[in-house]
Parts: C-alpha cells; sequence; structure tokens
C-alpha cells in the first residue's frame, strides 16, 4: 500500500473532519447531559455500568423488538451519547422481568440472565423502590397496599405491615412496577438509582 | 446483473420494514384488550390474516427480530462485522458471544470482499438511483462539479474514529454508517412517527451527491466499506478483464463508482463486483469483462 506523504496528509485531514464533527457532537452533548447524570436512566435488567454500557452498547434495538409489555423506549437520536440507547420510565411502563432483552442483546452490553426467580433476583439489579412515608396512603390513615400487591417478588421484596404499609427489603430488584401501580400522585413510592450499594435516599433527590 | 442487484437490495429494504411491523404485531397479539389497535390498523389486520390464527400459535411467534445492522432468526444471530469491531473497541473487551454472531458475515465477506455493498445496504440503492437522476439532468444541460476527497479517506476515517471512540468510550464510528440508519430510522418511522437525525443526514447526502459527487459516500466515507475493503484482500469473486475481447475503450472507467480503472484489468478490494463496468461495456457480447469466481489468483 504505498502512499506518498501529500496524499497520506489529504487523506488524514479529509477523514479527520467528520470525526472531529462526531466527537465534538458526542463531547458537546455529554457536556449538556453532564447536569443531568446524578440521574441516569433506568437500563433494561442484566445492564452493565453506565459509561461501559454506553460504550459496549451497538443500538440495534432488538431489546425493544422482543419486549413483550413495550416497556423498553429509546432515546431520541438528535443526540449522539445517548442516541439509541434503550432505557424505560417506571411511572409509564415498570419492567415484568421476563429477561428477554438481555438474552437476545448480541453484544453483550445487557448480560443474559436465566428465566429462574431466584436468578432474576440475586443478578438484577435496575434500581431500589422508595417510600415517601409523608405522603404514602397507608401511613397517613388509609388502608392501600396496591404497591404490595403490584410487586412480583411480594413478602420477598416489599412486605405489607400493619395497615399494609409498605415495607420495602433490600432483596428488591427495582423493576418499578410498584411506582407504575401507585395510586397516589405524585407517587408515594419511587425507584432509585442504587450507586455502589449505596442507598440514595429520598432526601437527596 | 444490475436487475437482480437491485432486486436483491429491495428485499432487504422491505423484509426491514416487514419485520418491525411483525414485531408490533406480535406484542399487539400478545397484549389483552388490543384488539382494537389491530383492528384500526389496515397493516396489523392484513398481519392478523396472515399469521394469527386463535386456534393455533402464531408463525414464528419470538423466532426473529431486528434489521440490516443485527438480527435473530431462530437460534441464528447475525451482527454486521463492523458492530463487532466498534463496540470492541470502544469498550476495550472481547466478546465471545458477539463473535460467534460475526462469524457468518465475516466469512462471506472474506469469500466475495465487498459485495454487501452492492448486493444489501439499501444507501447503495438511492446512490445509485442519484447517479441515474444526475445523468439524466446532464442530458438537459444541467451540469454539475464533480467534488471528491483523497483516495484513502474511508480508512482513515475507520481508524480515526475507532481511536477516538475509545478515548471518549462512545461509539461514533457508526454515526454515519447506512445500515444502522436505515435499521434505526424505519424502526422510529414505524413504531414512534418520527424521522431520526440519521435519515434527515441520508436524505441530505444523497441531495449532495446528486449536485456534488455520485457515490461520495460509499467511495470516500463508509467506514463499513473500507473494513470489508481490509477483510476482503484475498477474495475470491473478481470481475475479470480478457485481454483479447476489449478495444481499451475507456467506457467503463467512467461507470465505475470507485473511481477503479476498469479498463486496465485493476480490481482491487475497493471493487464490490457491482458489474456497473460490464453493463457499461460495449463489447459485452464478447465478454470482455465478467464476473468470475476463481479460487486462484
Amino acid at each position: 500500500m504505498y502512499m506518498d506523504t501529500r496524499e497520506f496528509i489529504k487523506s488524514l485531514v479529509a477523514s479527520l473532519i467528520p470525526s472531529a464533527i462526531l466527537v465534538s457532537g458526542s463531547w458537546f452533548s455529554f457536556m449538556k447531559l453532564l447536569p443531568k447524570r446524578k440521574a441516569p436512566p433506568f437500563r433494561p435488567p442484566g445492564a452493565l455500568a453506565e459509561s461501559e454500557f454506553l460504550a459496549k452498547c451497538i443500538r440495534c434495538r432488538r431489546c425493544g423488538q422482543v419486549c413483550p409489555n413495550e416497556t423498553i423506549k429509546y432515546f431520541d437520536t438528535l443526540d449522539p451519547v445517548m442516541a439509541g440507547t434503550p432505557y424505560f420510565v417506571p411511572r409509564e411502563k415498570g419492567c415484568i422481568l421476563c429477561m428477554k432483552c438481555n438474552n437476545t442483546c448480541p453484544s453483550g452490553a445487557l448480560e443474559p440472565i436465566s428465566e429462574n426467580p431466584d436468578a432474576i433476583l440475586s443478578k438484577v439489579k435496575i434500581g431500589k423502590a422508595v417510600v415517601d412515608k409523608n405522603i404514602c396512603n397507608s401511613f397517613n390513615g388509609f388502608v392501600c397496599g396496591v404497591c404490595v400487591f403490584a410487586c412480583p417478588y411480594t413478602n420477598i421484596a416489599i412486605w405489607g405491615d400493619t395497615w399494609e404499609q409498605p415495607v420495602v427489603t433490600d432483596k428488591c430488584v427495582g423493576c418499578g412496577l410498584c411506582e407504575q401501580a401507585c395510586i397516589h400522585y405524585p407517587q408515594a413510592i419511587r425507584v432509585v438509582h442504587t450507586v455502589e450499594e449505596k442507598e440514595v435516599t429520598i432526601e437527596k433527590i | 446483473m444490475r436487475k437482480y442487484r437491485i432486486l436483491s437490495r429491495s428485499l432487504v429494504l422491505i423484509l426491514m420494514v416487514v419485520l418491525v411491523f411483525y414485531n408490533l404485531y406480535e406484542k399487539k397479539a400478545g397484549q389483552i384488550g388490543a384488539e382494537i389497535e389491530i383492528e384500526n390498523s389496515k397493516v396489523l389486520t392484513a398481519y392478523d390474516y396472515v399469521f394469527g390464527d386463535n386456534n393455533k400459535p402464531m408463525l414464528f411467534q419470538g423466532d426473529f427480530e431486528g434489521g440490516l445492522w443485527s438480527f435473530r432468526f431462530f437460534a441464528l444471530s447475525m451482527s454486521d462485522p463492523l458492530s463487532f469491531v466498534v463496540s470492541t473497541v470502544t469498550a476495550l473487551e472481547f466478546n465471545f458471544t458477539m463473535f460467534l454472531s460475526i462469524l457468518i458475515p465475516l466469512g462471506l465477506v472474506l469469500l466475495f470482499g465487498r459485495f454487501f455493498c452492492a448486493w444489501i445496504c439499501p444507501y447503495s440503492l438511492f446512490a445509485e438511483l442519484g447517479n441515474s437522476i444526475r445523468k439524466i439532468l446532464s442530458k438537459f444541460g444541467i451540469e454539475y462539479f464533480r467534488f471528491d476527497l483523497p483516495k484513502r479517506t474511508p480508512l482513515f476515517y475507520l481508524i480515526i474514529s475507532l481511536t477516538l471512540g475509545a478515548i471518549i468510550s462512545i461509539p461514533i464510528t457508526t454515526l454515519i454508517y447506512p445500515p444502522r440508519i436505515f435499521t434505526e430510522g424505519i424502526y422510529h418511522l414505524i413504531l414512534s412517527g418520527f424521522i431520526t437525525s440519521g435519515l434527515i443526514f441520508i436524505i441530505f447526502l444523497w441531495l449532495g451527491e446528486i449536485i456534488f459527487s455520485p457515490h461520495l459516500f460509499c467511495r470516500r466515507l463508509c467506514p463499513g466499506g473500507a473494513l470489508f475493503s481490509l477483510l476482503g484482500k484475498w477474495r475470491i469473486w473478481k470481475i475479470q478483464k480478457i485481454e483479447s475481447q476489449c478495444d481499451s475503450c475507456g467506457v467503463c472507467n467512467p461507470a465505475c463508482p470507485y473511481d477503479l480503472n476498469p479498463s486496465a484489468g485493476y480490481f482491487p478490494s475497493e471493487c464490490d463486483n457491482c458489474s456497473l463496468c460490464i453493463d457499461a461495456c460495449i463489447n459485452n457480447n464478447r465478454n470482455a469483462l465478467k464476473n468470475v469466481i476463481r479460487f486462484k489468483v
């Protein structure tokens, strides 16, 4: 592959221009997103850590195509960093933990998890549900318990105390079905991120 | 040959649209109370007629999904080789499952070189259409100047964007790669009804190619094409020139979208066997140029 210096420099410059545009675009949107980075989106079950996930995901949209509940949504494609990566909003549609998305993922950005309930309980960690006792109906004189019965792991991840007051345990996987089901507005039970095993309490949000 | 190529690429495009609608139908058929949505949509009603049957399980239920960029049919999962390269370099981690999914396309590329561009990529269909429009316009006396980039730009773009992507750990290389853009564009056009920025880029690129330079993207920027050219160096499927039948008229040279030199018998790995030079050849009946599979170079 013979090339003279002039052609080398020409090709270098010509290929640097689109690369520079794309990199600066990504950087710009990354900086724009930085303030929002404190609350990253909720990724489908089995997702790697955020930075690894963004690097590995090939944006093929296969997870969204297999999702039977239409839970998984995609970011707007104007933003080159997040563009095309899957996420879900627990309030709109919680994850039903069917484990189809991570078993179909070709890139390994979502790690495959078997459909066994125990495996799901031990491996899935999307976040954790947190109850706001100030507004929760059950803590304020109205027996409700909707979140307790919406949970796929009732009595394991969440259990109803006296008057169905919800108590979330450490086993909560953060699927968001309780948040979707909550009848109080704004939601008295919410899914929050667990950052390095350290819980983010509702006060910090 | 050109007929078959147009047919093949149109089929790919149609299949991509059909697949997205199929997945939509699959979901709606599985949901309780979604019958009204199926009835309201004409396409979904047609799918219901073909695939749905109350007494039997659905045809192909959960058996295929995806697009051109990455798809699965039963247990066969296939991805674009470029997606593997980009994902591996950006994350600096080798994923064996993904490597298995690119094996078949990779083998085809090693055997047939850059056939992907001429036979599967939907953008080349539009690029050729644009070239025809350009020719028609030039018949009416509308002449445009021809803009070109240096020869090695695709390779440099591939390497530089991969490096920069690895530094900021975001896969920027494939942001301008048409198969990916078509996959996501069709998905969002059908399911959420908005035109993605990738499709807008493709539309502007296409118009720009008509005005300034035909096949500019495929020739001088496409990272996938650069990768397949590299891999297809020892391919067995090549166009051959038969010296004794050739008049050296040079009609085939301007026909080549990749600015190669068919009249000199020069077919390097950038050639995607599009056979436009064969169509242009006036000695076609004498087989001055022909598409051949050879096991020895």
